[in-house]
């Protein structure tokens, strides 16, 4: 772990760095107003994944000519002060007021902060402005045919030989690599037997020689997923985030964010499908839609909490399984609730644009119990690290 | 106030109810302290004293303080402010009376139209709960007719949304608790319980129930945290407690499920101390709103006004832990 104190992270460089919370949240909602026009066209629903990135990659960078992209973020990464409560509040209220969701940005809560805190400081200063201004996104190799939930069973080999790792290996259920620039890949470095503790994490650029992005059609329609292979790909030894033989802690950190604050950023926009969802209901539906309502409140609050703790550098570990968990239940229970209220437009997705993203997303929320740690695995945490259960 | 006041004060409680339960308000100044309210150290220890409360199983008139623990109240009750305070079920005076604290045969009631009365009441058949020896939640008869009116309408019905949200408050800490116990409870017992030459704590199925329950726990206790944290607690937010009353029935049920399953057939006896908890969540679920009605009202909101409130933003939030 490199020399970054996230206590530290309020960094006073710009003058919106240093106002509270709330004046900082009225001063965007004054830019929002002025640009809402413009920022309509990019929050439109796209079904399409073509136009969704390229509306997504346009928006990343509005936001970030405009500033807002950049709080939350410390000046030696490119950005402009503050925390992660403030990127938890331009994302609550873009949000609110229709955006789906980041897509290509999504590693922006979960790849960035690991980033910051384990890559080296001159390669976070390199490549970390390109992420915030929206001109090159990341993703995240983690599982492999062989090793899902069984992580510390990785294959894919890293081999330290002078001034690079030589990746050669395999990786599955990527997500946004297709698009990608950028590969956070951990790998196996030590031996088989050493299990977690063989493993290194390292920055795989998409383009090096010996990468291939395999898309991977999902049953929604899109390739949001993707394999991919590394053939003797060599990178420089400056890519390795955090230590040789010490990916398993950088993954950790990484998988409380994808875990926990991410929790944050997702309730969003189920605030806003619950909204959209409740005005087309009709009587037969509220005690689900009041049920939706209750657990959301639940869901910001815990959620809410852990961002916080984030903000302030208060590790978060085991227990952001309970943010997972609670999560994915909901935007399950959510689009089941939807998808009475919406019928076959939503079933089948027909009708416009927003009744086909609806479709996507009801499917998507059946894997969500699946990805970034199945709810087996939650639960499994849970019961040995928080509850003590004996094994 | 901050939410390790709330934690201190809750240690403090447990442990004076653990080892002394009868007279343990008074113990710790708590009745006097709500009944001249407008000290928010009084409020905040009143909402960890009933999450105690719950946890232990004893038994005081503290939800009927806490709802009474209005600054504009002060005192009104005189002699009687040790009453319970008898609550419509479900928010719906016909359907019924219910009474938190041990048995008397007088009762406060708030009347619409009238305003705070004291009457004579009595234990209604069965109200009890059935076979539970527990001396705390009522069903209670009362005679709406007559009484001495303590607090006219007129005050009455600028009061009665903040007694309601703190009533719903105060519930919500107890149910808390009484979850937290079964929990603790369900926990001991998994790992002594041998089935299969080894602790049914091993098994998948049963981890898995009480991680679930733990769930639960977990964000009603974090919900519940940061309302403790809003200054002050007598005039609370109605829409905040609206929805910690239903959280907390609802993870409160659940909770009360999933530990009966772990613990087996055994939780179902009347001797056992699950089910005196789990008729105490039942009794608090269904005072000011359960959460099955709650949830119909919040949803048909939701519905005529299209819009999703947000209960606190994250300003407030982030405020409430530094």
């Amino acid at each position: 772990m490199h020399d970054v104190d996230p206590a530290d992270a309020p960094i006073t460089d710009h003058a919106l760095g240093r106002v509270p919370l709330d004046e900082f949240r009225s001063l965007l909602r004054e830019w929002l107003e002025d640009n809402a026009e413009v920022l309509a066209t990019r929050f439109a629903p796209m079904p399409d994944y073509e136009k969704r990135v390229e509306a997504a990659r346009s928006l990343q960078r509005m936001l970030y000519d405009a500033g807002w992209a950049r709080f939350g973020w410390p000046s030696w990464a490119g950005g402009l002060g503050g925390n992660a409560l403030h990127r938890g509040v331009v994302h609550e209220e873009l949000s609110y007021r229709g955006w789906s969701g980041p897509s290509i940005f999504e590693h922006l809560e979960i790849v960035a902060p690991t980033l910051l805190v384990f890559a080296q400081p001159t390669f976070v200063a390199r490549v970390f402005p390109a992420f915030l201004n929206g001109s090159r996104s990341w993703a995240q190799g983690f599982s492999e045919p062989e090793s899902g939930s069984d992580l510390a069973s990785l294959r894919t080999r890293g081999v330290v030989d002078g001034e690079h790792i030589v990746v050669t290996g395999q990786k599955i259920w990527t997500s946004w690599a297709k698009w990608g620039h950028s590969c956070l890949a951990l790998v196996r470095t030590g031996t088989a037997a050493e299990r977690h503790r063989g493993l290194t994490m390292v920055a795989i650029p998409l383009d090096s020689p010996g990468v291939d992005v395999r898309p991977i059609r999902q049953v929604n329609g899109t390739e949001e997923l993707a394999e991919v292979f590394f053939s003797e790909v060599a990178v420089s030894l400056d890519h390795v985030v955090g230590e040789i033989g010490g990916g398993w802690t950088v993954a950790m950190h990484l998988l409380a964010h994808e875990r926990g604050t991410l929790a944050w950023f997702r309730h969003c926009h189920f605030r806003h499908r619950l909204a959209q969802g409740a005005r087309q209901a009709d009587a037969s539906e509220d005690g689900s839609l009041g049920a939706a309502v209750v657990q959301l409140a639940g869901l910001r609050a815990t959620a809410g909490r852990q961002l916080a703790m984030d903000a302030a550098g208060t590790p978060l570990g085991p227990p952001t399984a309970f943010s997972k968990l609670l999560m994915t239940r909901l935007e399950q229970q959510l689009y089941d609730t939807l998808l009475r209220i919406h019928g076959p437009a939503m079933e089948f997705g027909i009708g416009n644009a927003d009744d086909q993203l609806l479709h996507q997303e009801y499917l998507f929320s059946r894997v969500v119990t699946i990805y970034g740690g199945s709810e087996q695995m939650q639960l499994m945490t849970l019961a040995n690290r928080v509850l003590m259960m004996e094994t | 106030m901050t939410v390790g006041d709330y934690g201190e004060f809750l240690a403090v409680s447990r442990e004076i109810l653990l080892h002394r339960p009868a007279g343990a308000a008074e113990e710790l100044g708590l009745d006097e302290a709500l009944t001249t309210p407008g000290s928010p150290e009084a409020e905040i220890a009143g909402y960890a004293f009933l999450e105690a409360q719950g946890f232990t199983g004893a038994t005081s008139s503290t939800l009927s303080r806490i709802a009474l623990a209005d600054p504009a109240l002060d005192n009104a009750t005189g002699d009687l402010a040790h009453l319970p305070l008898a609550w419509p079920l479900d928010a719906t005076p016909s359907s019924g009376w219910i009474a938190f604290g041990s048995t008397t045969d007088r009762a406060l009631v708030d009347l619409p139209e009238r305003g705070l009365v004291a009457l004579p009441c009595s234990v209604a058949p069965n109200g009890r709960m059935g076979l539970v020896e527990d001396d705390y939640a009522h069903l209670v008869v009362i005679n709406p007719a007559g009484g001495d009116v303590l607090v006219p309408e007129a005050t009455m019905r600028l009061l009665r949304p903040a007694m309601l949200a703190r009533v719903r408050l105060g519930a919500a800490a107890e149910i808390l608790g009484a979850a937290d116990r079964m929990l603790e409870d369900a926990l001991r017992y998994t790992q002594t319980r041998i089935q299969f030459g080894r602790p049914i704590a091993t098994f998948p199925a049963i981890r898995d129930l009480l991680a679930w329950a733990a769930t639960e726990r977990h964000q009603l206790r974090e919900f519940l945290a940061y309302c403790w944290s809003l200054q002050p607690l007598s005039s609370p937010d109605e829409n905040l407690s609206e929805i910690a009353k239903a959280l907390a029935g609802t993870c409160g049920l659940k909770i009360a499920q999933a530990t009966m399953q772990a613990t087996g057939a055994m939780a179902f006896t009347a001797e056992y101390g699950h089910g005196a908890l789990h008729r105490r969540i039942l009794a608090l679920d269904a005072a000011a709103g359960s959460c099955a009605t709650l949830n119909r009202e919040i949803g048909a909101r939701a519905r005529s006004t299209g819009e999703i409130p947000s209960y606190f933003s994250l300003d407030q939030l982030a405020a409430s832990l530094s």
